[in-house]
């Protein structure tokens, strides 16, 4: 039975392989080659679902010691861990159009996302967290991107990690989709971005775990099977305003045209870089963070945090004065009419 | 306390150092509703005294500096005598003396300590104004939070925050903080390629006091992140080269794209709309400002040639004096008449237009030549024909005058031997 599997693996091996072959257009040397091949193998074998082929998986290790000896590459277990990373994207009920636009691009940036159906928690099931939780069990994600749209209106995005770990929602403001024409970069489905953290992230303590939260979920793995192999994109966090600005840039980088041009570069050694931005673009301003997926211990809860239904509600009692005003000062009116009487003037029909 | 408060509203409203009162009541936080009697004396008292910026107590000092008023703020200790007199002058209807009773009366109080209560949230709360109104340093408040925290272990909630109104610090509980998060980033490895983090050293400038960038300045602020974004990239690619990981893309390398080709082309579109609209803008400057320069130079030459037209007219009008000046004398003037009513042009000679004109067609236009008889011709009579064909001129014989060249061109073996003839 193990023979047979391992036949079935190699056969998964192989096609892998030439899949990965016709991709990247990589001059290595051939040892190297083949190790990496190896290696991009292995790792594509690992996120096979079915529990046969995981079982595979130790035969075929052992198959590989057997065969390759010296030769086989160790893949450390924290790699291992991080390259199994999975991010259940998913939306509540009553999303508008433009955020499930935003979803649709995070998940085309997300190569590990997994996407399940609109979730909608009727009654007696125990609670949103609950069910986020089980979704994601079942799914079997370590990481959760769960968008929630309130009155069709307000936004909230919660990000957690699924079996203990801290999750932390936020309110999602000033949405610019991937879609919109003035955003005009484009890079490769799956490449892997270069993270940029602003100075902030390294002070403040709340910051210091969601930045990490952040590098789980919007960081591809490495050696994941759909993430191509050069950079291309940034994804920059930034802190200002006590909220978290998410903007996403394309690494343009100046190629030489001609040899003049390369002998030039290489004399100064400037090919001069650009970023482009990509899209989506938004703002999301920290609620709360807890301890637990999705409840919990609050590990920080954001006081300034005004929800935008208190801000609707403050709008429109001030503009209730208006109304009372124009009462008040109807009444006040009569009243002075009343008051004043003009005295009788007692020549008044002299001249009549 | 109560009572003191009673005395002191008894001041407010009346008269025109409201402002004190006013400065007064905001900063400790009294909020009380004004009847709208005192309203309006407010608002009378506001307009009168439109001029007069914020009164403080030192500049009030400074005002109610007669002896009388001097004594009695030597002396403390009589506060109600102090309130019983302030009533009185207040029935006065003279609204000077008044404010500045006011002024010594609340100068009492505070002395009294009506207004301790009050003082530490004073200072946290101009504390806690300045802090919003300049691009706060959050890590000042977390800081004093964590400090906090520390001394009360673990507790969620801040107490002393509860009399602040609306900006109260934020729940931290830093500890468990940074359990989970030294917890979360044990799972990744010690690479850094496998995270591709890359954290700034430089903090954005919208802290920072000498630029103060605004962060709702939309340019700059994406300005200021474009930077940071770029200097990241900077450092990424050398960690990258360090850590053996491709960086740059290609050109030939083809892989699907986020955006499809279909949506690269309506963004290519758009921007040559862009680029075509900024152009016809500029274009249309352009041509409205040519336009006016053309005009400015059409008039100055029109202007130009009226002005010399102008000139010669006074000129021959000044001649035309002269010339009537010496018009007594013996000779003739004839000949400066014509001068004068030709306008120095003989006027038999023809304009150069008529000139060709008759050239061309006078004297029996081009034809004509050949009707003329001169000496050669009168003899000639090549062109008489006996048989009497009528059709004759000069004209019509051309096409049989015509040599048939054809007919006198020599055969292909003379033509030949023209040729040898010629080489040798």
């Amino acid at each position: 039975m193990a023979k047979k599997n391992a036949d079935s693996v190699k056969q998964k091996r192989s096609i892998v392989k030439i899949s990965n072959r016709s991709k990247q257009i990589v001059v290595k040397n051939p040892i190297a080659e083949a190790e990496d091949e190896e290696k991009v193998a292995l790792d594509a074998i690992v996120y096979n679902e079915t529990a046969d082929e995981i079982q595979s998986v130790d035969d075929e290790e052992d198959i590989m010691e057997q065969e390759q000896g010296d030769e086989k590459e160790e893949v450390p277990d924290t790699i291992r861990n991080r390259a199994k990373q999975r991010c259940l994207v998913l939306c509540s009920r009553g999303v508008t159009a433009r955020y499930r636009h935003l979803l649709e691009d995070i998940r085309n940036l997300l190569p590990h996302h997994k996407k399940d159906a609109k979730l909608d928690t009727g009654r007696g099931t125990g609670g949103l967290g609950r069910v986020v939780n089980e979704i994601a069990e079942i799914k079997s994600c370590n990481s959760v991107l769960f968008l929630e749209c309130r009155k069709r209106t307000d936004c909230y995005m919660w990000l957690s990690e699924t079996p203990q770990g801290p999750s932390a929602k936020f309110h999602i403001s000033n949405v610019h989709t991937m879609d919109e024409l003035r955003l005009t970069g484009n890079c490769m489905k799956g490449s892997r971005p270069v993270l940029s953290f602003d100075e902030s992230f390294r002070r403040v303590p709340h910051l210091k775990l969601l930045r990490l939260l952040f590098i789980d979920i919007f960081g591809t793995p490495k050696g994941h099977p759909k993430s191509k192999p050069f950079v291309d994109r940034v994804m920059a966090f930034y802190y200002a305003d006590k909220k978290i600005w998410v903007r996403n840039y394309q690494i343009l980088e100046e190629q030489a045209a001609n040899a003049k041009e390369v002998a030039s570069m290489k004399h100064n050694d400037g090919l001069s870089t650009s970023l482009v931005e990509i899209g989506p673009r938004f703002v999301m301003t920290p609620i709360r963070i807890f301890g637990g997926s999705f409840g919990g211990q609050t590990l920080y809860q954001n006081a300034d945090f005004v929800s935008p239904n208190e801000v609707r509600s403050q709008r429109l009692k001030s503009l209730s004065h208006i109304y009372e005003d124009r009462k008040n000062a109807q009444v006040k009116r009569r009243e002075r009419q009343s008051k004043m009487v003009v005295p009788e003037d007692p020549l008044a029909s002299v001249f009549k | 306390s109560s009572i003191k408060f009673s005395s002191f509203s008894c001041f407010i409203g009346r008269g025109k150092n409201n402002n004190i009162a006013q400065q007064l009541l905001r900063s400790t936080n009294i909020y009380f509703t004004m009847t709208s009697g005192t309203k309006r004396k407010l608002k009378s008292a506001r307009d009168e005294r439109s001029k007069l910026s914020k009164v403080t107590l030192e500049e009030i000092e400074g005002i109610s500096s007669d002896d009388e008023k001097e004594d009695d703020l030597r002396h403390p200790k009589r506060p109600a005598a102090k309130s019983r007199r302030g009533i009185e002058m207040g029935a006065d209807n003279d609204e000077e003396e008044e404010g500045e009773l006011e002024a010594r009366a609340l100068r009492q109080a505070i002395m009294e300590g009506a207004f301790d209560k009050f003082k530490h949230d004073d200072d946290s709360e101009s504390e806690q104004d300045e802090d919003d109104h300049s691009n706060n340093n959050e890590e000042e408040e977390e800081e004093e939070d964590d400090e906090e925290e520390d001394d009360e272990e673990q507790s969620e909630n801040i107490p002393e925050e509860s009399q602040l109104p609306a900006s109260a610090t934020s729940n931290i509980n830093s500890k468990a903080l940074s359990a989970k998060s030294e917890e979360l980033s044990s799972r990744f490895g010690s690479s850094w390629v496998e995270t591709f983090d890359i954290m700034s050293t430089d903090p954005l400038p919208f802290n920072d006091k000498y630029t103060k960038l605004d962060v709702h300045d939309d340019l700059k602020r994406e300005v200021a992140f474009y930077n940071m974004a770029l200097a990241a990239v900077h450092e990424a690619k050398e960690k990258c080269k360090a850590a053996n990981v491709l960086f740059t893309r290609p050109d030939d390398f083809f892989a699907e794209m986020m955006k499809t080709d279909d949506h690269m082309a309506k963004v290519k579109d758009r921007l040559i709309f862009e680029t075509k609209k900024i152009s016809a803008f500029e274009q249309r400057k352009a041509n409205a400002e040519h336009k006016l320069r053309a005009k400015e130079v059409r008039q100055h030459k029109t202007s130009e040639k009226n002005k010399r037209k102008k000139q010669h007219m006074e000129e021959v009008s000044e001649w035309a004096k002269s010339a009537a000046q010496n018009r007594g004398s013996a000779r003739s003037d004839d000949e400066d008449k014509q001068f004068l009513t030709g306008m120095g042009k003989n006027p038999l000679e023809k304009s150069a237009k008529r000139q060709a004109m008759d050239k061309k067609y006078g004297h029996g236009g081009k034809k004509g030549k050949f009707k003329q008889m001169d000496k050669k011709t009168i003899n000639d009579m090549s062109s008489f024909n006996p048989r009497g064909n009528f059709a004759s001129g000069g004209m019509k014989k051309k096409s049989s005058m015509k040599k048939n060249k054809g007919a006198e061109r020599p055969g292909k073996n003379k033509r030949m031997a023209a040729k040898q003839k010629k080489k040798n």
